[in-house]
């Protein structure tokens, strides 16, 4: 019941509320701009815009390509992890970098790729010749190819995460006594038996992964070409002008933007339902598809360097992008700035209290709210009602924010609960509470019910149980979630302005003022201060945890 | 502290009266004898929360915003929060988006930095307060509406007192004199530049202000009837008469920094690539931008400005007043404190923003003339006599025409 209650009051009733929001104006009923009929000549309208089938062609490459790269390097991350242990190693780079926002990455890898950039700098004069910056057309470029790497560092950590957490919950050792036994080799082993496991059990996170990547704004502000922009860069836009027909086109484009996303979705399990029908005829078949182990071993370095490079230019964009904050000084093709300092700093630090302040609060208070919320959600039992009731929790992250965002907030002003403490942490907790859930269920899920029949043999009741044996024992991969969930809190952009009525600043909201105008050293301030929240919060979590797990059994997510 | 003082003051009534007495003894004398209505606002029982939604991608103009707060947390206790805007016309559909829900008081916006078409947008449809204010402010009696008519009209809008003179602003190019011994001053003179050094130029991608002022001093050098321009643009035909411009941009695109096909976000964007040396020449719509960037070592000493023969475009950039602001009385009394010589006077000093003042300074009391006649001048700026050639901002409904059609020609990623 409470689950029930919690599900469709705080976030199926408002989410639906803003899909109708975009819905109604899309079919021309607006009644405020004095448009009350049903109309399909506004969505057909909207295909005749300049360029805009440029826009959605953009778009659905950003998004497949760049969530197609991290599946695939993700995947064969795991295969190879049955021969070593990439676990371990990767893990100390992979936590750090999901912790880290969005928009750092981006002002980084702009900081990095750019003609201008750190790379250049480094190679210049002495290898390329170059004095000045070389007039060439990387981030961006035309082709959104920096957001694709940009997406691919932010995701390819996340989806590495669930990949270990899922390889770790199947019981990989007796699967490949069996395939070995069969005669089956590493790689197609893993297609043939493993992989379909472990695709199904991954398949959501890569839709949100499909998903973010549609509808993403911020990166894209920053990395994304604008002649023309992606199709959600695009209806930001048109929301934020002051035309009223631009309102229009901006819901028509929400419309068209939810179709895109349902169509890469829907492309995407396509594609995945081939890949496994070609298998299982591959089986019939009797197919080994050996491949030789001096190719294998070729494809496998190959593969880890990408990974490798991919994770290094990650933690390379938050250095790159921490450098400018102190910066006085540093004229291209200087490999190091010539003067350092702290000037920038004080035109800007006194700024940055009242976003700090923001920034942890929110986070803070949303996560604990979705994290005592996910508790009660996995504790009640579940049925098969409530399988879609938590399908319909994700619906935040698989719905494009641009679209109901707006939607939403049109109800919001009208029941004048815009702009309020309340109302942002609300949209937040909309966004944190399914990363939480995603994190927290898988361990929660896996726990051994004999604890509790022990407990229930001391005659403890429910309640104690959960709180004297289910959380202590649990309370790292709880710890964990909470991390995942402020960081997620801390980055996000578009539910704070439209929430938030503009009127409050994060460092999320700071950041992409100031990367898409101002200097450089203050978008590295920002960018710096960005992530060293969630990236404090996690060092704290992480210190707090290896002090725990002293007396406990190695955890993993 | 002071905020959480005005708020509590039911009880503390007599307390925070006295206060305000103080206050208003110690520093506003000139003010208190002459306009008692203000004088009464300044005094009265109001909410001291002000939300400043203003452009915020410039570290100068956030700073010059940050001193403003201090100095009217000082003067008046008025809390001032400045809402960094990536561009006003965010504020703009917020605004529009509460009046479509309804929401005719306790808005999130009680001062805005505007002008041009968000102004006239906004006055049309009924954005703005009703009555009009700015002309009342006791700081106004230093303006000269009749030498100086752009303080009143606002691209030719008549401003009725909706929004307050802030700031003159003036487009000019800023070039690097290391490279460029003698700087294209016409249009024509531009285009041979721009195809004598390939790569070297750009524009701010439209709608950015700066890169749409671009190509409305451009459209006024290149074509014949310039009085179309003055009018709207609903009364011609816009087709023939941007032509000559689309004509120009698509001769010199290909010559373009990333060959024209991508812009850089905005001003300060451009001034970066000037900084690494990617282009050459830059455009400000702050004549004192470059001078600024030299003095922050953002930019090289040798850089300089400059504008075109013919005359550079300038208008006077204000701010308004929302139809449901939360506080428009402390707004007032802001928007007073900006307009006041002591404001002015450190706007235009290019140590802080080198914004130029909107004031007349002849009307001014003899100690602040003085302090603007010692503002210290810079070489990377032109001087005051040099700025005077100048040519009036077209008529606000151009920029959408402009806007749309260079959007329709250039960013379809196509080529026309």
């Amino acid at each position: 019941m409470v689950k029930n209650f919690i599900a469709i009051t705080f976030v199926i009733l408002p989410v639906m509320a803003g899909l109708l929001g975009i819905f109604f104006p899309a079919f021309g009923w607006f009644p405020i701009y004095g448009k009350s009929q049903f109309t399909i000549e506004l969505i057909l309208q909207f295909l005749q815009q300049p360029g805009i089938l440029k826009s959605i062609l953009l778009s659905i490459f950003i998004a497949v390509f760049s969530t197609f790269i991290s599946y695939w390097l993700c995947i064969f991350s795991l295969i190879f992890s049955q021969k070593i242990n990439l676990h371990t190693t990767l893990k100390n780079i992979i936590l750090p970098l999901i912790s880290i926002p969005h928009i750092t990455v981006a002002i980084g890898i702009l900081f990095l790729i750019q003609p201008s950039g750190w790379i250049s700098r480094i190679i210049s004069p002495w290898f390329t010749g170059w004095h000045n910056p070389p007039n060439l057309n990387i981030a961006p470029d035309l082709y959104g190819i920096s957001l694709i790497i940009g997406l691919v560092v932010k995701e390819l950590p996340f989806l590495l995460l669930i990949g270990f957490a899922i390889i770790t919950q199947v019981n990989l050792k007796h699967y490949r006594q069996q395939i070995s036994s069969l005669g089956y080799g590493l790689i197609s082993g893993w297609f043939h038996v493993i992989h379909p496991v472990v695709a199904q059990r991954m398949r959501l996170s890569v839709l949100i992964v499909l998903c973010f990547a549609v509808s993403v704004v911020d990166m894209a502000l920053i990395l994304a070409p604008s002649t023309p922009a992606p199709l959600a860069v695009k209806i930001f836009n048109w929301y934020q002008s002051p035309y009223i027909k631009s309102q229009f086109l901006a819901a028509s484009g929400a419309v068209y933007l939810l179709l895109i996303t349902i169509f890469c979705c829907a492309f995407w399990v396509f594609c995945g339902k081939v890949f496994g029908f070609i298998f299982r005829i591959l089986s019939y078949m009797g197919c080994r598809l050996i491949i030789g182990s001096f190719v294998t071993k070729i494809f496998f370095a190959l593969i880890i360097s990408i990974v490798i490079l991919f994770l290094t230019l990650g933690i390379f964009s938050t250095v790159s992008a921490g450098v400018w904050a102190f910066v006085v000084v540093w004229q291209y093709p200087d490999f190091l700035p010539r003067k350092w300092g702290l000037s920038s700093w004080e035109l800007n630090f006194e700024v940055y209290i009242q976003p700090l302040l923001n920034t942890l609060l929110i986070g803070i208070i949303s996560s604990i709210l979705a994290l005592i919320s996910a508790v009660i959600w996995l504790e009640q039992e579940s049925g098969l009602k409530t399988k879609y009731l938590e399908m319909a929790m994700y619906l935040p992250l698989l719905f494009p924010q641009t679209g109901f965002l707006f939607g939403m907030q049109v109800l919001l002003i009208s029941l004048k609960l815009d702009g309020l403490y309340v109302t942002l942490i609300w949209a937040h907790y909309l966004f944190v509470f399914p990363y939480i859930l995603l994190s927290l269920s898988s361990t929660w899920r896996r726990w051994d019910v004999r604890y509790e029949m022990l407990g229930a043999s001391f005659g403890f009741g429910k309640l104690k149980r959960l709180f004297r044996i289910k959380i202590p024992l649990l309370l790292l991969p709880i710890v964990a979630s909470f991390t995942i969930g402020f960081s997620v809190s801390s980055a996000l952009y578009l539910p704070t302005i439209f929430a938030g009525n503009g009127s409050f600043v994060t460092l999320t909201t700071e950041a992409v003022a100031l990367a898409t105008g101002g200097s450089r050293q203050a978008a590295g301030i920002a960018a710096l201060l960005q992530m060293s929240l969630p990236l404090s919060i996690f060092l704290i979590a992480g210190l707090y945890i290896k002090v725990k797990a002293k007396n406990l059994s190695y955890f993993k997510i | 502290m002071v905020n959480i003082f005005y708020k509590k003051s039911k009880r503390s009534f007599a307390k925070s009266f006295l206060f305000i007495f103080f206050l208003k003894s110690l520093i506003y004398p000139v003010f208190a004898s002459e306009n008692s209505s203000f004088e009464q606002i300044i005094m009265r029982e109001i909410s001291r929360d002000v939300s400043f939604n203003a452009w915020g991608g410039s570290p100068a103009t956030n700073k010059y915003i940050q001193w403003v707060a201090g100095r009217v947390k000082e003067k008046y206790g008025i809390i001032l929060r400045h809402v960094k805007l990536t561009n006003t016309s965010q504020a703009v559909s917020r605004i529009l988006a509460e009046k479509i829900a309804g929401k005719t008081e306790k808005g999130s916006v009680d001062l805005l930095w505007i002008n041009g078409e968000n102004f006239s947008r906004m006055k049309g449809t009924g954005l703005l307060q009703t009555n009009g204010w700015a002309n009342e402010l006791p700081a106004f009696r230093y303006v000269n509406p009749e030498k100086m008519p752009d303080t009143v009209f606002d691209f030719g809008i008549p401003t009725d007192g909706l929004e307050s003179p802030w700031g003159r602003a003036q487009f000019v190019f800023g070039y690097n004199s290391k490279k460029i011994k003698a700087p294209p001053r016409s249009a024509s003179e531009l285009e041979a530049w721009i195809k004598m050094n390939p790569g070297k130029f750009t524009y701010p991608q439209p709608p950015d202000f700066i890169g749409t002022s671009f190509l409305k001093q451009l459209l006024i050098q290149l074509v014949d009837d310039k009085d179309a321009l003055y009018q709207s643009s609903s009364k011609s035909d816009t087709t023939h008469l941007l032509k000559p411009l689309w004509e120009w941009l698509n001769e010199t695109h290909p010559f373009m920094w990333r060959n024209g096909a991508i812009f850089p976000s905005g001003s300060s964007h451009l001034l970066r690539l000037l900084g690494d040396g990617e282009i050459d020449i830059a455009m400000s719509f702050n004549p004192a931008e470059f001078a600024y960037a030299v003095e922050q070592e953002i930019l090289s000493k040798e850089v300089k400005s400059f504008i075109f023969d013919e005359g550079s475009l300038a208008n006077v950039h204000f701010v308004t007043i929302p139809f449901n602001a939360t506080s428009p009385d402390a707004a007032k009394i802001v928007a007073n404190f900006l307009l006041s010589p002591e404001a002015q006077v450190r706007k235009a000093n290019i140590k802080f923003w080198g914004d130029p003042t909107v004031l007349d300074i002849n009307k001014l009391p003899e100690e602040f003339k003085m302090n603007f006649r010692q503002l210290p001048v810079h070489q990377s700026m032109l001087s005051p006599e040099e700025l005077q050639n100048i040519v009036p901002e077209p008529h606000p409904s151009w920029v959408e025409v402009i806007e749309e059609e260079w959007q329709k020609n250039y960013a379809t990623g196509g080529k026309k």
